[in-house]
């Protein structure tokens, strides 16, 4: 991280720099190419120019000697010195020839050469003036070489002087422009060098501002990952360990003083060696030589150290080397991991890896891991022994249990539902043994398709088929004798019946008799009979009346199983009218007021009965009413699918909940004769009337305060669900 | 009615017969009761048999009052013989028993019988009965045309 940052800042460093040198480079050379601009103008200024109009004035002086020389040439009389001057003439125009050569030369732009072409010819042209001068001064002529070099002489003189004159103008003109070029050459460069200037020390102060700047933060980056990195080493959940090449603690994190109990301060005086137990030390000599010689990077290896209160810890080690620059070893850097407990799992495991083949080995439940084609590829002892060998081994080595299975057909449905549910449990089959007999186990097993074998185990239930083979034959036996006992338990009773049918029938003729001449003693021959007479003979008719209700009631007990019963769909409302009806007598004489309530169910089963049944309720519910308290019957019902359940609840007399199983059985009766008539058989056909009907019939009564009769019988079988009304 | 109708009760217990003539009696009614105490003496009867060989004294009922349980030759027989001889088909049977059995009550039906009364036990039921009995069967019912050659 910090050395990419550092060459980060580097980078972009002599980026700016080359940058900077390239800026500096083009503008030496502007810079130069602009003092060499001047310098060509400097020279050109001095070359030219100056040159011209020197020697243009030079000219001029010249042909001004020249001039006053001819001027001599006429004055003199003396033949040497008239020859002194025209030697002088002579001598001054070929100097004004060099100064014309010279403008010739150095003269700038066409009109210059024009201006000195004009010049050369106008001088040579003064040539043949003189010539006339000087050869009429020496045929002695000397007033006309006075008037001619007065007169023409002077006048070409003059024009000379003048071309010369111009010349200069010309040369310091070109000078001047010259100059000016110059100037304008040399504030271009001022300007130039002045803003390239500021730009350069703009950039450079801009480059140095964000270099600063990025090295500061990288600086603090530096800092903090270093701080960082101090932190992650020092609160790392593994040890961490600097040791020196000598085997001195340079720098131990918080975990490995943890690890080891002792603070940082202990380490700091301490060696490697010191924590190392005995037996382990040089255990890393080889790995700490190869690291120092270069040929790993890092070692791993295992050992073990002794904490600072003697207990040993078994420890994991990655040691690596660090160099300095120039590659020279400084420390060993050591990564520490505590796997005592692993070692002991480790340990722990092997053991349980040892008990459980010890279990597999020895269970006595067969075993085994097949492949998915079937072949053994791990079973136990049981399992040999079920298969019909000797040992595991020799079982391995013959046995195919993928071809033992009785009916093969049967392996495949079971691998199919192997395949789909992963598991199986119990699947009874036969299997072959190696002596080809046959044997039944329960198979049980899980396929895992992704190892590609099945896993499971073999229980031999041959001689638990057998015994339920047996069973089984018992049983059907049993079932025989159990049809043969009903059947004869139900002719036995069908004889009861027949019997307290046939009993009460047979009875009812005496009774007939009885009753029949007690009533015509009753109509013609009473008033015969004196009062001891009258008497017993009431009791007669009031006997044999009773035993009248007596048979007609046992009568239609035993007539309830006998008759054939029918399921239909039967309106209750309609049976409550039905019974209201046949108790009308009743109620009227004991000025009861039944309830009923409204959208009273359908029910299923038999309307003879059901309307036997509640006749029956009713009537007890008006019978055993409080003395001088007329009844009050309230009829409800609950849903409770799929059953009904009516109630038929009475202010009546109440009943001990002593009684409460006891007055449902037959002739069980709580009250005289002279207290309240009955026969006890009412309940009794109650009972039997919803048992017929697979209903059932309960009482929720205290004496004195009235009863409930619950009646609990099967919804109509197209009965919808309706609330509740009491 | 021009003629009193006679009938045939057959009962085996005395004290019924009895009973049923006194409520005839009773009723007013002077039906000319014969009595034949057994199944086998009501087939005599009705066949003109043994002693009761004289159609004049013994003439054809015209309705049989029949008791089912009997010693010997039962209701039941009785009835199925009336009922399968052409002679004796047309006169009313009627079953005076003390049975509700229901076999008892669809043998009857299926032999023939014209009704099923069963016997009250009080002696006011009793009087009803006949007199309905009577009322009915002797009175409102128009008999079956006899046929005298046979």
């Amino acid at each position: 991280m910090e050395t990419s940052e550092k060459e980060n800042i580097s980078h972009r460093l002599i980026l700016s720099f080359v940058f900077l040198i390239l800026i500096f480079f083009v503008f030496g050379l502007y810079s130069l190419y602009g003092i060499r601009t001047i310098s060509d103008l400097t020279r050109l200024i001095y070359n030219s120019p100056f040159a011209v109009s020197n020697a243009a004035l030079q000219s001029n002086v010249s042909i001004t000697k020249m001039h006053r020389n001819m001027k001599d040439v006429v004055l003199f009389n003396a033949s040497d010195r008239i020859q002194q001057s025209i030697f002088a003439v002579d001598q001054q125009e070929k100097l004004v020839y060099q100064y014309l050569d010279i403008v010739r030369d150095r003269i700038l732009g066409d009109q210059g050469r024009d201006l000195e072409n004009e010049s050369r010819t106008l001088f040579e042209n003064w040539r043949p003036i003189r010539e006339q001068v000087i050869a009429l001064v020496r045929m002695g002529q000397r007033d006309k070489a006075a008037e001619i070099t007065i007169g023409k002489g002077a006048d070409h003189v003059a024009k000379l002087e003048e071309k010369m004159i111009a010349l200069a103008d010309y040369a310091r003109m070109k000078a001047s422009s010259f100059m000016n070029e110059t100037e304008k050459t040399q504030s271009h460069l001022n300007i130039t060098t002045i803003i390239f200037l500021i730009l350069c020390i703009t950039m450079s102060c801009t480059i140095a501002f964000f270099t600063l700047k990025r090295a500061a933060s990288a600086e603090k980056k530096l800092r903090e990952s270093g701080q960082l990195l101090m932190n992650a080493i020092d609160y790392a959940p593994i040890g961490m360990v600097l040791v020196e090449l000598g085997g001195k603690f340079n720098k131990v994190n918080e975990m490995f003083c943890e690890m080891t109990g002792y603070s940082k301060a202990e380490f700091s005086d301490m060696k490697y060696q010191e924590i190392t137990h005995p037996d382990d030390d040089g255990i890393e000599s080889n790995s700490v030589k190869q690291l120092i010689e270069g040929e790993i990077d890092r070692a791993h290896l295992e050992k073990r150290y002794i904490e600072k209160n003697g207990n040993i810890i078994d420890v994991s080690l990655s040691i690596s080397l660090l160099r300095d620059s120039k590659g020279s070893p400084l420390y060993f850097f050591t990564q520490v991991q505590n796997i005592t407990e692993r070692k002991r799992m480790d340990k722990a495991l092997k053991e349980s890896e040892k008990k459980y083949q010890n279990f597999f080995n020895n269970a006595q439940v067969a075993l085994f891991r097949t492949s998915i084609e079937g072949g053994i590829l791990e079973i136990n002892k049981r399992y040999a022994e079920i298969s019909g060998y000797p040992t595991i081994e020799a079982c391995m080595a013959e046995f195919n249990p993928g071809k033992a299975w009785a009916d093969p057909n049967q392996r495949n449905a079971l691998l199919n539902i192997l395949q789909e549910k992963k598991f199986v449990s119990d699947y009874e089959t036969k299997i072959f043994r190696r002596d080809g007999a046959h044997i039944w186990i329960l198979f049980s097993a899980t396929l895992y398709p992704e190892k590609g074998f099945i896993e499971g185990s073999l229980v031999e239930i041959t001689d638990r088929k057998k015994a339920e083979k047996e069973i089984r034959e018992l049983n059907r036996n049993l079932e025989l004798r159990v049809y043969q006992r009903t059947a004869r338990l139900e002719e036995v009773n069908k004889e009861l019946e027949d019997f307290v049918y046939s009993v009460s029938h047979d009875l009812r003729a005496p009774l007939r008799s009885i009753s029949g001449f007690s009533e015509i003693i009753n109509r013609r021959h009473k008033a015969s009979l004196n009062e001891e007479g009258q008497h017993y003979f009431n009791n007669i008719v009031k006997a044999s009346s009773q035993m009248g209700e007596l048979i007609d009631d046992l009568l239609k007990f035993s007539r309830l199983g006998r008759l054939s019963i029918k399921s239909e769909k039967i309106l209750l409302k309609d049976v409550f009218k039905t019974a209201i009806k046949t108790l009308s007598g009743e109620i009227e004489k004991t000025g009861a007021r039944i309830n009923v309530a409204e959208q009273m169910p359908a029910v299923q089963g038999d309307l003879t009965l059901t309307t036997h049944v509640f006749i029956n309720l009713l009537g007890n519910a008006l019978k055993y009413q409080k003395p001088d308290i007329p009844p009050v019957v309230d009829v409800g019902f609950e849903i409770k699918p799929p059953h009904v359940i009516i109630s038929v609840a009475d202010n009546g007399i109440g009943i001990d909940p002593v009684y409460h199983e006891k007055i449902f059985n037959i002739f069980q009766r709580l009250h005289s004769q002279t207290e309240y008539s009955g026969t006890g058989i009412g309940l009794a056909a109650v009972k039997k009337a919803l048992q017929i009907m697979k209903g059932q019939v309960k009482v929720e009564s205290e004496p004195d305060k009235g009863s409930v009769f619950k009646v609990t019988i099967l919804m109509a079988a197209t009965e919808s669900t309706k609330g509740t009304q009491q | 009615m021009t003629r009193s109708a006679s009938i045939l009760l057959v009962e085996d217990n005395p004290m019924d017969v009895e009973l049923i003539i006194d409520a005839f009696k009773e009723a007013r009614l002077g039906n000319k009761i014969q009595v034949a105490g057994n199944g086998k003496q009501a087939l005599e009867f009705l066949f003109g048999q043994g002693s009761y060989g004289d159609r004049k004294q013994y003439p054809l009922p015209d309705i049989v009052l029949l008791d089912l349980k009997m010693p010997g030759i039962d209701g039941h027989e009785v009835l199925k013989r009336i009922k399968s001889t052409d002679m004796l088909k047309r006169i009313p049977v009627i079953i005076l028993t003390s049975s509700r059995d229901e076999g008892d009550r669809a043998m009857s039906y299926d032999n023939g019988a014209n009704s099923y009364l069963v016997k009250p036990v009080s002696f006011e039921d009793f009087l009803n009965v006949v007199k309905q009995v009577s009322d009915y069967w002797l009175i409102l019912n128009v008999e079956p045309p006899l046929d005298e050659t046979l």
